[in-house]
């Protein structure tokens, strides 16, 4: 293959040279279309990899893929331009590409039996049982709990029902297309993952092995509870309420049960929260947990550590009559009790208000000891869910680590400043911290699903829609509810801060308040000193983030950057971007060796005689000089007709701003800080190139490590006018570059372009206006360009950014005046 | 300073590879036949092995399999011209810390190995 197009290029060289221009420029211009695709694909994968956009892991597979796709062109249209200089390139790049393909490779789900465990076995068996059902296991196997039978259909059962049914497909398909922040997309995606499992069919091997172990746990038409037990569930993290367990289920229903129960792996919020904890969908496979309904008298939970009396030193018992159900989904405020951590637990009556919903005392001991046993048995404090039924018997529903909560929340009290005045106090912590913002009443589920970002939400209680959205929450306050629901246990995990007290009667709509859930106050306005403990809750999860830490300096992490250095070669390219960015560099140098030999039917690209310290070759594509400019190597500013480059040129080239041929010492300070001293003045990375005709601009300027493009028509036919323009990149740190980049949008938004940004690039367009607004627009483009060039070393604060902007708006209205 | 294994079925690659890793003070025997290499494993201390994958009777996996049942302590990494994603997750599960694709230059195969080794900065 490789000698074929050598000999086609060398055939060409020597009897048609027109045509292998031709060639050329045609393999440069779908290498320039594929640099466009792969660096949007970059900017997208950096927002994935760097926490700042959450999607599921097939969404950054895909999107790999079809980096990777654009890359591998981009090297074969080098290859294509000069088939003897770049011969090495696609093996390095296929070298890069398999590193990634391993990086990114998702285990492969287990789909061979077991379908079924006992609930002794499952204790020993986390990876096929999952969390609740292993946890639940293992109390089991400890002598003495009270654990009912039951039985694990485990989660390669899962991955075989998915097999079996031919749905890994649909459901990977649907994964890349979910971003968290999309709640429309997000819900019709789950909606449609939903409906697959619930229509599917349950192999007979399973369904089988189901139907007998359900004759196993119970008697006759006894109903039966049907419960998630996904892979990741009750660990680490507790995936509190996310998934649905199924309650009261006839025997004879138990397989649609369990599919509903499937069904519930793909529900919104626990997808969300799946994806917000930066696991995958396979590392969430969906066991199930079978066992007999009880009966329940009274039924709840306890906390082996409770911060609610004494400190942490006390367990607390939280429980209602019957079912415990609308204790942890918020819906009822339960009867507590509080235990001492004794072997022998004693009630502590001074810090029990009410034991109406809660057995008798005697029932309480017994239940505290069985909760010592658990937490000394499972070594740390366990959350664990209880009922006793009509005989007075106790049972151990549901045992798992108790959510510790934050250190930064358990900071001790701060004095508060005199001004801070409270509106509520006294009210019950349910979540510790504290966040500051306004106050949105969520009283309806239309009101729930458009809480605004930071809002301090008011509800009648701590119901689990609510958790859909607690990213956007900077605090709760809840009427009903308390610190033993759900919601309450995910906020702590969130760092979000919950108090539950009547007081919605004192707040009004859009008011700033600070919730202190550590202290069980509301204040007005922003308490600083309260709040400042809040801001490292709002950090995503550590796990997203190093879920990429091996992928993403293998793709997007750019290590080329001096086109000058020794390794900026094929060998060189240690990532995806590297190979983007090599071969985007060598094909525009192609593109000029190829103008600077003469007698080819197209002018030589000339380099441009300015006192700016920009070096830039000028390539004529037809009309873009005038007539008189003559044969020389070097073109000045006043021979360019082109009219768009014209404008731009006149804004680049404003007097009044200062470009230094040297910089102050001052300056390269800042500058080696930031660069590692690598950066010299005549480094061909400062070179910029321009492709223009009468009427067209093609104009790409680097300066240093940020570069511009500027695309342009411009001329008397309005319909085909319009500028395209991109900013990319920076020298400085990633934070400064986006106040830079802040910057940029806000101006070119006031002047009507279009804007997106991505990672530290913005894209901005307008088009189909007249050809003065377009030259008027390309000379405060101009002016931009040359304004912003060293911005972002000195942007510090966002303050900043909008006082340079009104500034430059000014500047540039006096210019054109 | 480590006893090294290469084993590769061009003799040009393992000299390469010996040539540079001996510059780094480890004591290298290069190999072109599975017997030989397997025969000397079994009465020598072996830290590390570097097998190429495409050998002439056996492949890699294959080799480092055996070489692991002499030398269970025995560090590895795979270097291989033909990629695949089953080699390399058999390999890994085998027991190599690294499973590297040529083209590999001096730089990064002095620092693959020392970073097996446990030796890298």
């Amino acid at each position: 293959m490789y000698l074929k197009q050598l000999f086609r290029h060398w055939t060409y060289q020597v009897f048609a040279p027109g045509t292998l221009l031709r060639r050329k420029y045609e393999a440069f211009k779908s290498l320039l279309a594929h640099d466009a695709v792969a660096l949007e694909l970059i900017a997208d994968l950096e927002e994935m990899f760097y926490g700042k956009r959450l999607a599921d892991r097939q969404r950054a597979v895909w999107m790999t893929n079809r980096l990777s796709s654009a890359v591998a062109t981009m090297a074969g249209q080098l290859v294509e331009m000069n088939p003897t200089r770049y011969m090495d390139l696609p093996e390095y790049f296929r070298k890069i590409d398999f590193y990634v393909r391993m990086a990114l490779e998702l285990e492969q789900p287990e789909v061979g039996p077991p379908y079924i465990l006992s609930l002794e076995e499952a204790g020993a068996l986390p990876k096929m049982a999952g969390g609740k059902a292993s946890n639940l296991g293992r109390a089991k196997g400890l002598d003495g709990i009270p654990v009912p039978p039951g039985f694990v259909v485990t989660a390669n059962a899962f991955n075989y029902f998915v097999d079996f049914n031919g749905l890994g497909e649909e459901i990977d398909k649907r994964l890349r297309q979910m971003v968290v922040g999309d709640r429309d997309l997000l819900a019709r995606l789950t909606a449609e993952m939903q409906e697959l499992i619930l229509a599917a069919e349950v192999p007979e091997e399973i369904a089988r092995g189901i139907r007998f172990g359900v004759s196993e746990i119970i008697e006759g038409d006894d109903l039966i509870a049907v419960r998630s037990s996904a892979l990741a569930e009750d660990g680490e993290i507790s995936f509190a309420g996310q998934y649905a367990s199924e309650l009261n289920v006839q025997p004879n229903d138990v397989l649609e049960a369990y599919k509903r129960v499937l069904a519930g792996k793909y529900c919104p919020r626990a997808v969300a929260y799946r994806i917000s904890n930066g696991l995958t969908d396979s590392e969430t496979a969906m066991a199930v947990l079978v066992i007999p309904m009880v009966d329940a008298d009274t039924a709840g939970v306890l906390y082996t550590r409770d911060p609610d009396c004494r400190g942490r030193d006390a367990m607390g018992v939280y429980g209602v009559r019957g079912l415990g159900h609308g204790l942890v989904d918020g819906s009822t405020s339960p009867d507590k009790a509080v235990l001492t951590r004794h072997a022998d637990p004693r009630l502590d009556a001074d810090c029990t208000p009410d034991t109406g919903g809660l057995p008798s005392e005697d029932s309480l001991v017994r239940l505290g000891k069985l909760a010592m046993r658990l937490e000394e048995s499972f070594g740390r404090p366990q959350d664990i869910e209880w009922a006793e039924d009509v005989t007075g018997e106790l049972y151990i529903l549901q045992t798992r680590p108790l959510q510790e909560e934050r250190e930064e929340a358990q900071a001790a009290k701060e004095i508060l400043p005199v001004s801070a005045r409270p509106i509520a106090e006294g009210l019950e912590r349910a979540s510790t911290g504290a966040g500051c913002g306004t106050v949105y009443f969520a009283s309806t589920g239309e009101r729930i699903a458009q809480i605004p970002e930071g809002a301090v939400v008011v509800t009648p209680s701590l119901k689990p829609s609510l958790l859909t959205f607690i990213g956007k929450m900077n605090g709760v306050i809840s009427s009903t509810g308390s610190r033993a629901s759900h919601f309450a246990s995910v906020a702590r995990e969130s760092g979000v801060p919950v108090v539950v007290g009547d007081v919605k009667a004192k707040l009004e709509p859009g008011q700033l308040v600070t919730v202190d859930g550590t202290g069980g106050a509301i204040y007005d306005g922003c308490v600083e000193a309260i709040m400042t403990r809040a801001r490292d809750g709002q950090q995503v999860s550590q796990r997203v983030v190093e879920q990429y830490a091996k992928v993403a300096p293998l793709t997007v992490k750019l290590n080329l950057t001096d086109p000058q250095a020794e390794d900026f070669t094929p060998t060189g390219c240690k990532s995806l971007h590297d190979v983007v960015r090599f071969c985007h560099e060598k094909a525009v140098n192609e593109m000029f060796s190829v103008m600077d030999k003469k007698g080819r039917g197209m002018n030589s690209a000339k380099r441009l005689e300015t006192s700016l310290p920009l070096v830039m070759y000028i390539l004529d594509l037809g009309g873009g000089f005038f007539a008189n400019a003559g044969e020389g190597k070097t073109i000045s500013p006043q021979d360019i007709k082109c009219g768009p480059m014209w404008a731009l040129w006149y804004g680049l080239s404003d007097e009044r701003v200062r470009w230094p041929s040297r910089l102050t010492a001052m300056d390269w300070e800042e500058f080696d800080k930031v660069s590692g001293g690598i950066f010299s003045f005549d480094s061909k990375l400062l070179a910029s190139y321009g492709l223009i005709s009468e009427d067209y601009l093609h104009l790409m300027v680097r300066f240093g490590y940020h570069f511009s493009v500027v695309d342009a028509i411009c001329g008397p036919e309005q319909g085909s006018n319009y500028i395209n323009f991109r900013f990319k990149g920076g020298g400085a740190g990633f934070d400064q570059r986006l106040l830079r980049l802040e910057f940029i949008r806000l101006v070119l938004d006031r002047y009507g372009f279009e804007t997106t940004t991505r990672g530290d690039m913005i894209d901005a367009k307008c088009a189909r206006l007249p050809e003065n607004d377009i030259r008027r627009l390309l000379m405060r483009l101009g002016y931009l360009m040359a304004v912003t060039r060293l911005m972002d070393m000195r942007m510090e604060t966002e303050e900043q950014v909008d006082a340079e902007v009104e500034r430059f708006i000014k500047d540039a209205e006096s210019r054109d005046g | 300073m480590a006893n090294i294994l290469v084993l590769d079925d061009i003799t040009d690659a393992g000299m390469l590879v010996k040539r540079i890793l001996e510059r780094k003070g480890h004591k290298v025997w290069n190999f072109t036949e599975e017997e030989d290499a397997l025969k000397h494993s079994t009465c020598n201390r072996i830290d590390l092995a570097i097998l190429d994958i495409k050998l002439k009777k056996m492949t890699g996996v294959e080799a480092l399999e055996e070489l692991k049942k002499v030398n269970p302590d025995m560090k590895a990494i795979m270097l291989t011209g033909y990629p695949t994603l089953e080699t390399a997750r058999e390999s890994l599960r085998l027991g190599a810390q690294e499973y590297c694709v040529k083209p590999i230059n001096k730089e990064e195969l002095e620092a693959k190995v020392a970073e097996v080794l446990g030796t890298g900065e």
